[in-house]
């Protein structure tokens, strides 16, 4: 599906730094719909990010994370042209992932 | 302000003061129709609060269960929110050039 | 002895009241008088913070509110409302018409003037109207106006007018003058069971804290709309915020399309004339 990751990758000084925007409901499993049904829980439980296909981070969210999470964070190494890969898994199983070159 | 606080404080205390007689299912109703006349009003003014239609929420609520003592109690809750908020309204068409910036 | 002192009385009374200027009762709207009272009221309380500066609200006041939201708008959280409104607005109607064909400019660079005043119709009408009027007049069921996809559309559309001046008119006719001045009447009267007015909030305690809120002034309030709320977690349109004010002085709201909220924002947005564009925006 389109725009379900918008993400950017910036090198300085041999740092890399990367922001994501993930677009997911992250339903925690705890709130209920005005006619006062439980919405069902629906969340990403694991997000990889990966330089050149190596996983720089791993991130375990699950239902405490509120909708559309925003990550931002750095590392060293990646140099200009490299691939930052991002991968989630929900709950529910559903997958998504995008890659974007480190400007 | 002050008139606002009088007027409620005696819209309170009046209906306890006559409150002596049973509450019944007849009682309970006339208090509910007056309730809704006053929200009527204050409807027509623009002016409604929300804890004015949970009173008569639970008004009709109680007198569905034939607690008529809660029904009555609740109504005129209700109505006396209403008359506040009716209050409010007709004071503030003529208050609220005061506020306007210049 | 005291007819004497009644006529003096008299002469010192009609000689005070000829020389206090009253507001005649149904003395004719004059809203650019207002809006110039308007600027320079806020002007004379910030006198160090530039007229254009206003459009960022909270921000002015707060330096922690403004640095998180420096940060925050590296990485704008309303950017998927942006993609989704976009694709929106290109997308063509079943009949083979789109947004363009009903909307000045093809719909493009056009929030600015808005709201503006339909006087076939005799009433306000926001972007968002328009937007679902174009869409009844080609067979499409009108949008919600509070929520997206509404809040998308019209993210897009104001995204396109960001920098342009705010560009509302009110025209000299009676209904438009009437609609100006209901709205303005709104805005100053005090509802809900807490009995505040919208001034009370953006004009006496512009600036200042309400709980962990920074209260944004009335002026330029507008000029950032729709908004990404951190609260909400996604996009909103001025109605739904007009929604939640209501709610939160304890009164109760109206429906979305009202007059009351289309006449106060038509006399809001017009009081911000001149200032930036700046939505769609990011809030607490």
């Amino acid at each position: 599906m389109a725009n379900q990751i918008l993400a950017r990758a910036t090198v300085s000084g041999g740092v890399t730094t990367v922001q994501a925007l993930v677009k997911h409901p992250m339903d925690s499993g705890f709130v209920k719909d005005k006619a006062g049904k439980i919405i069902p829980p629906h969340y990403i439980e694991v997000i990889e990010f990966a330089l050149n296909g190596k996983v720089v981070l791993t991130g375990f969210w699950g239902p405490a994370v509120s909708r559309n999470p925003y990550s931002k964070f750095m590392f060293k190494g990646g140099k200009s042209g490299d691939t930052i890969s991002i991968a989630w898994v929900d709950n529910l199983g559903k997958k998504a992932g995008t890659e974007v070159k480190i400007a | 302000m002050k008139r606002l606080y009088l007027a409620g404080f005696a819209a309170l205390v009046l209906p306890g003061l006559a409150a002596a007689a049973t509450p019944t299912k007849a009682s309970a109703e006339h208090a509910i129709a007056a309730a809704e006349a006053k929200i009527k009003l204050s409807a027509a003014h623009d002016n409604q609060w929300p804890s004015t239609l949970a009173a008569l929420k639970s008004a009709k609520a109680a007198e569905k269960k034939s607690d008529f003592a809660t029904a009555e109690t609740e109504a005129k809750r209700a109505e006396m929110l209403a008359g506040l908020s009716l209050q409010q309204a007709v004071s503030q068409k003529k208050l609220w050039k005061n506020a306007v910036v210049h | 002895m005291i007819k004497r002192d009644f006529v003096i009385g008299a002469v010192i009374a009609a000689v005070a009241l000829a020389a206090m200027p009253i507001a005649h009762a149904g003395a004719k709207p004059d809203p650019a008088a207002d809006q110039k009272a308007f600027q320079a009221y806020f002007k004379s309380r910030f006198p160090s913070l530039p007229l254009a500066d206003y459009v960022d609200g909270p921000y002015n006041f707060s330096k922690s509110e403004r640095d998180q939201w420096k940060q925050i708008m590296d990485f704008p959280p309303y950017q998927f409302s942006l993609d989704t409104g976009k694709q929106m607005f290109e997308t063509k109607f079943p009949n083979g018409k789109s947004y363009a064909d009903c909307l000045p400019n093809g719909g493009i660079g056009i929030a600015q003037n808005y709201p503006m005043f339909d006087e076939k119709t005799g009433q306000v009408v926001t972007l968002a109207g328009a937007v679902n009027q174009c869409r009844v007049d080609n067979g499409l069921k009108p949008l919600k106006l509070t929520k997206e996809p509404m809040a998308d559309l019209v993210a897009y559309m104001t995204y396109t007018s960001r920098g342009k001046p705010i560009d509302v008119k009110v025209p000299d006719s009676p209904k438009a003058l009437a609609a100006y001045e209901h709205g303005k009447e709104y805005f100053y009267t005090r509802r809900g069971q807490l009995n505040f007015s919208c001034a009370s909030c953006h004009v006496q305690e512009a600036g200042k804290h309400l709980r962990g809120d920074v209260l944004a002034p009335a002026l330029g309030i507008t000029a950032s709309f729709p908004v990404y709320r951190s609260k909400w977690g996604n996009t909103g349109t001025l109605v739904r915020r007009f929604v939640g004010c209501n709610e939160q002085v304890r009164s109760v709201p109206d429906k979305p399309d009202s007059a009351n909220y289309r006449d106060l924002a038509y006399f809001l947005t017009y009081m911000s004339d001149g200032l930036p564009i700046a939505g769609p925006g990011a809030r607490p």
